[in-house]
């Protein structure tokens, strides 16, 4: 009964701070797990800042003005932070809150009332009051409504980043866009970064152009053959070289291409060059075309499938989304999560997706047919391009490996057909025999898989400029057994192929890689430029799943979403790494917090000593009353606290009796000194003057008197005896 | 510039004369130091005082030999069921001579008046007796005669002997200032007190000299009601009131009249102290003699009830507070 007001308010604070951890997660990065090169905005630094001192509070609650003070301090978190937060059932954490604070308010009246009535008095809580109460505050409270809307009524209360004075580069959310914002008066491109942007065509850049920009022009070689033979009705493909838009099926990619780099086209103080702009978890690929039949030097798109997963229009929460219904095995599939891509600047009606894509929404687009399929697993919208700066939320999932590692054998075989070409000649053989010698001891299964793609990724060198030679009659088997190393269409290639001798099924896939320092704290996004185009291989590990493989170096992927369980360990072993590889400074940290522990009190006195002498130097005034009080603080912390009935003066004498303070003049001085201050403290008009030298005399046989050392050593003869 | 001497010159002797008292006092009951403290601060408040104790523990002794030496007339009445008020404050006879009523004054005209076993008079003449004690003066068949300015009454009553006894009502103990129990003597003291007692002069105690003169007496009081009290002590006062009266082991808390007295009895310890302000010490040394003859304490022992309520309350100790105070005037 006595502890209920304190349980209560330590179930407060952890309710408050619980609001506040979710309302940092729902933002941009959150507090906990920001990456290392995030900016932390103003609101959620304060947040976190809040969350800290009600849990400091929260240990304090014993003593009832902290009790007090941590209760406000929590439900203003707690206002503030389901202000800010976008979860939906924040609302019920709010409203056990509000329960809680009802809750606690009743305890602690009930319990100052308790101490003034007179002990004679029955005490009985009112139960019936006590549950009504609180049911009736909840139904009121399920009425009201709680989201981001309520950030507007707490203006003024609680700094939030951005807004209308003035502009700050981590601002997470406020009025306006700061520098990203220009007035629009010529171009309409120039201020409509919102969801229902104008569909509008303008000529950009096709996909083409950037893999050209990139990669330069495939070399024509009219001397070069082919080594690698190709089904028959792959040969003509006419129409693909008519092609030149890019809903059509792609072009072929050849490895052999021009030398050097191209000149930078683009005008140098234009601000940002950015194709894309992507809203989500890095690193990410973004796929937008894949091959699979391979001659020797070029690659072939991979041609549409006889058998695609139906599409369908869904409404979720009240916005249209396209639902791709591809048979998915649970085993070895990551939890959905959702990205937003925005085009600024691509010629392409491709949707630049994440490998395993279930959902995609546009704003206002609700009808199936805006959608086609343009390869498998990659879709197109049904118009020239896609519409510029009008944002595509996409819901994927990723392979999980550690699903997959517990299968093996049974991922070979599992693909297509043409995804399992490899040739007889006696290159590719070369390569077969290299490539067993890297799987020697280790069963068919991912585990295989995963080796192969390490020993791409360390045996070979990763060379931008490197470029095979113009008449090699087979790139990969170049790159892997003689030059070594090559840009990453050449290590893509070389991890297909070499996985096609193994018996997989495997595909060369380009697009963009959006690394995970892309993201950009000020703008909030990624930005991708065109030389962010990329190539990587998949590999089907189902009849219909299929997994990105990285082997790259200096490339990653994106892992699973991390449990709340993983993101802790990641931090432990953030913490720990940190710890191990700094042994000597946080030695440092330790051996110094010990001794600052050990020698607190001291400490504080120190301090305390230098700041009664600053203030007695700069008002002398109050020179008396400030040693008094000084000596009186010592008394605390030396263990000897004054009790509340005793004045000062009496307890330092009642002290200096206890140790035999020294006779003599010093002693005198001890005794004027509390004289003094006792006229101080309790003469209505104290009518003594003190010249400066016998005041200082007075002041420093006091502080001698009463010193540390005198009064620790009295404390611990009391312990003792 | 030094340190004022806090002794003011023209004070001194006053000062010299009430140590005088204190050293006879205490030669007279030896090892009970505290106790005559507590009777000359009720002397200079202007207080009257109640000793109750068993008998024989030299309550009148201790009462004779303060009238003794702080001189004027004394005077003692032994209260007995059949004592009448008159038998106090005196009476108007007729004289035969003059054809006129003369008035015969009581004891109640002493400078020092002892009233023994106060709690045997009938309530009539305890409230009487009462009158003389708040007013300062008696009034006889309509006539008001006032009594000297320092009018000092030691009441004693033996509060284990309850059989024929007229306790005295709250509202009557709040008109004494204090209420000692003087207790028994250490074995050395009493010892001591055995030793005197033998030889031949031990009999008859030869009659000493006053040490002060009622008019003396009076400008002492008078000083040490003048003595200051802050305000921050005032309100520490106050605040012992509050709780007093808050208190769940006290049924009637400190009046305002208590408070006066309270007051006065710490102004009184101040002044012997040599001082010419009050500090929350006084007021606590004073409490328990002040407290226990008013506070309505039921069930607990009044000494632990006093303590108790002295611990509640914080002094006025922060040079904060002080500072405050400071800057405001």
């Amino acid at each position: 009964m006595r502890d209920s007001p304190r349980l209560l308010a330590i179930a407060m604070a952890a309710t408050a701070v619980s609001l506040a951890a979710v309302a940092a997660r729902d933002a941009a990065g959150g507090i906990l797990f920001l990456g290392p090169r995030s900016a932390i905005p103003l609101d959620r630094a304060m947040l976190a800042g809040l969350a800290g001192i009600v849990v400091v509070l929260a240990f304090f609650a014993r003593t009832p003005r902290l009790q007090r003070l941590g209760c406000l301090l929590s439900t203003f978190l707690a206002i503030f932070a389901s202000a800010v937060a976008g979860s939906p059932w924040i609302h019920w954490v709010v409203i056990a809150f509000a329960m809680l604070g009802m809750l606690w308010l009743m305890a602690d009246s009930w319990q100052s009332l308790g101490d003034r009535l007179a002990a004679t008095h029955e005490r009985r809580l009112p139960r019936r009051w006590g549950f009504a109460i609180p049911l009736v505050s909840l139904a009121a409270l399920a009425a009201v409504p709680v989201g981001r809307r309520q950030i507007m009524a707490l203006e003024g209360f609680m700094p939030s980043s951005g807004g209308r004075d003035r502009f700050m580069d981590s601002a997470s959310g406020g009025v306006g866009d700061g520098d990203h914002l220009v007035a629009g008066t010529d171009d309409i491109q120039s201020f409509a970064p919102i969801d229902d942007a104008p569909f509008m065509t303008s000529h950009e850049p096709t996909l083409y152009d950037l893999f050209d920009d990139t990669y330069n022009e495939p070399a024509k070689n009219p001397r070069q053959q082919r080594t690698i033979g190709l089904p028959p009705q792959t040969k003509p493909r006419p129409e693909n070289h008519r092609a030149s838009s890019s809903q059509r099926a792609g072009r072929e990619f050849s490895l052999v291409r021009s030398p050097g780099r191209r000149p930078d086209r683009h005008p140098p103080d234009l601000r940002s060059r950015a194709v894309l702009h992507v809203k989500g978890r890095l690193p990410l690929h973004l796929k937008l075309e894949s091959f699979d039949l391979f001659d020797g030097v070029e690659w072939q798109p991979e041609e549409e499938p006889d058998r695609l997963p139906p599409l369908s229009i869904r409404p979720v929460r009240g916005k249209p989304w396209l639902q791709i219904d591809a048979p998915t095995d649970e085993r070895f599939m990551a939890s959905p999560e959702t990205h937003a891509v925005r085009v600024v600047s691509l010629d392409t009606s491709r949707l630049p997706a994440p490998n395993r894509l279930v959902g995609v929404h546009i704003a206002d687009v609700d009808r199936v047919d805006f959608f086609r399929w343009a390869q498998a697993d990659i879709l197109r919208l049904d118009r020239e391009t896609l519409p510029e700066l009008t944002t595509i939320h996409m819901r994927s999932r990723v392979v999980d490996p550690r699903g997959l590692a517990a299968r093996p054998g049974s991922i070979v075989n599992a693909g297509p057909s043409s995804c399992r070409q490899f040739g007889d000649d006696p290159r590719s053989l070369a390569v077969r025999d290299l490539v067993a010698s890297w799987v020697v001891d280790i069963p068919p299964g991912w585990r295989q898989i995963e080796r192969v793609v390490e020993r791409v990724r360390s045996d070979n060198q990763l060379d931008p400029e490197a470029r095979a030679s113009p008449d090699t009659p087979h790139a990969i088997a170049e790159f892997l057994l003689e030059t070594r190393r090559g840009p990453d269409y050449l290590f893509a290639s070389a991890t297909v192929w070499a996985l096609r001798s193994l018996g997989y099924s495997a595909r060369l896939v380009s697009g963009f890689h959006v690394a995970a320092d892309a993201y950009d704290p000020r703008s909030g996004h990624a930005e991708v430029h065109a030389d962010d185009v990329h190539f990587w291989a998949e590999v089907a590990v189902s009849s219909s799943t299929w997994a990105s493989l990285e082997p790259t170096p200096g490339y990653s992927l994106l892992s699973p979403p991390p449990t709340l369980f993983g993101r802790l360990a990641t931090a432990m072993h953030a913490v720990v790494a940190w710890t191990t590889n700094h042994p000597f400074t946080v030695a440092g940290i330790v051996a110094a917090a010990a001794v600052v522990i050990r020698l607190r009190l001291f400490l504080a006195d120190r301090i305390d000593r230098l700041l009664v002498a600053a203030w007695s130097w700069a008002d002398p005034a109050t020179a008396t009353l400030r040693m008094l009080g000084l000596l009186d603080r010592r008394c605390g912390r030396a263990g000897l606290p004054r009790p509340l009935h005793r004045t000062p003066t009496a307890w330092l004498g009642l002290l200096a009796r206890e140790f035999k303070a020294t006779a003599g003049a010093a002693a005198a001085d001890a005794e004027a000194f509390l004289d003094l201050a006792t006229r101080r403290l309790y003469q209505p008009r104290p009518a003594t003057a003190v010249d400066h030298e016998t005041l200082g005399r007075l002041l420093r046989a006091a502080e001698r008197t009463w010193s540390w050392d005198v009064l620790r050593g009295l404390a611990s003869e009391g312990t003792r005896s | 510039m030094t340190i004022e001497t806090i002794a003011a010159p023209h004070v001194g002797s006053d000062r010299a004369a009430i140590e005088a008292i204190r050293r006879r006092l205490e030669a007279t009951l030896k090892g009970k130091q505290q106790a005559i403290g507590h009777v000359l601060e009720c002397l200079l408040a202007r207080g009257h005082l109640l000793l109750e104790d068993r008998p024989g523990l030299g309550k009148t002794t201790l009462a004779k030999a303060v009238a003794e030496a702080i001189g004027g007339r004394f005077a003692r009445v032994q209260c007995t069921p059949d004592l009448l008020p008159s038998d106090i404050t005196g009476f108007n006879i007729f004289n035969q001579k003059t054809q006129e009523f003369d008035f015969r004054a009581g004891p109640v005209f002493a400078d020092v008046l002892l009233a023994d076993e106060i709690n045997r008079a009938t309530p009539r003449t305890q409230s009487a007796l009462l009158e003389a004690m708040a007013e300062r003066q008696v009034t006889v068949d309509t006539e008001r005669f006032p009594l000297g300015e320092s009018f000092f009454v030691i009441a004693t009553q033996n509060p284990h002997e309850q059989h024929g006894t007229y306790p005295l009502p709250e509202a009557q103990l709040d008109r004494f200032a204090m209420k000692l129990e003087i207790g028994y003597p250490a074995a050395a003291d009493e010892r001591a007190m055995l030793a005197a007692a033998v030889g031949p002069g031990a009999e008859k105690p030869n009659a000493r000299e006053a040490l002060l003169d009622p008019e003396r007496l009076a400008r002492i009081q008078a000083e040490v009601a003048a003595v200051a009290v802050a305000d921050v002590v005032q309100d520490y006062l106050v605040r012992l009131g509050e709780k007093s009266r808050g208190h769940r082991d006290i049924a009637v808390g400190a009046s305002p009249r208590g408070l006066l007295t309270w007051q006065r009895t710490a102004q009184a310890r101040a002044w012997i102290d040599g001082r010419d302000f009050v500090t929350p010490d006084d007021v606590q040394q004073v409490a328990e003699p002040v407290l226990s003859v008013r506070l309505g304490i039921d069930r607990a022992d009044p000494r632990d009830v006093i303590d108790d309520l002295m611990r509640g309350v914080a002094v006025p100790a922060g040079p904060a507070a002080t500072l405050e105070r400071g800057a405001s005037r």
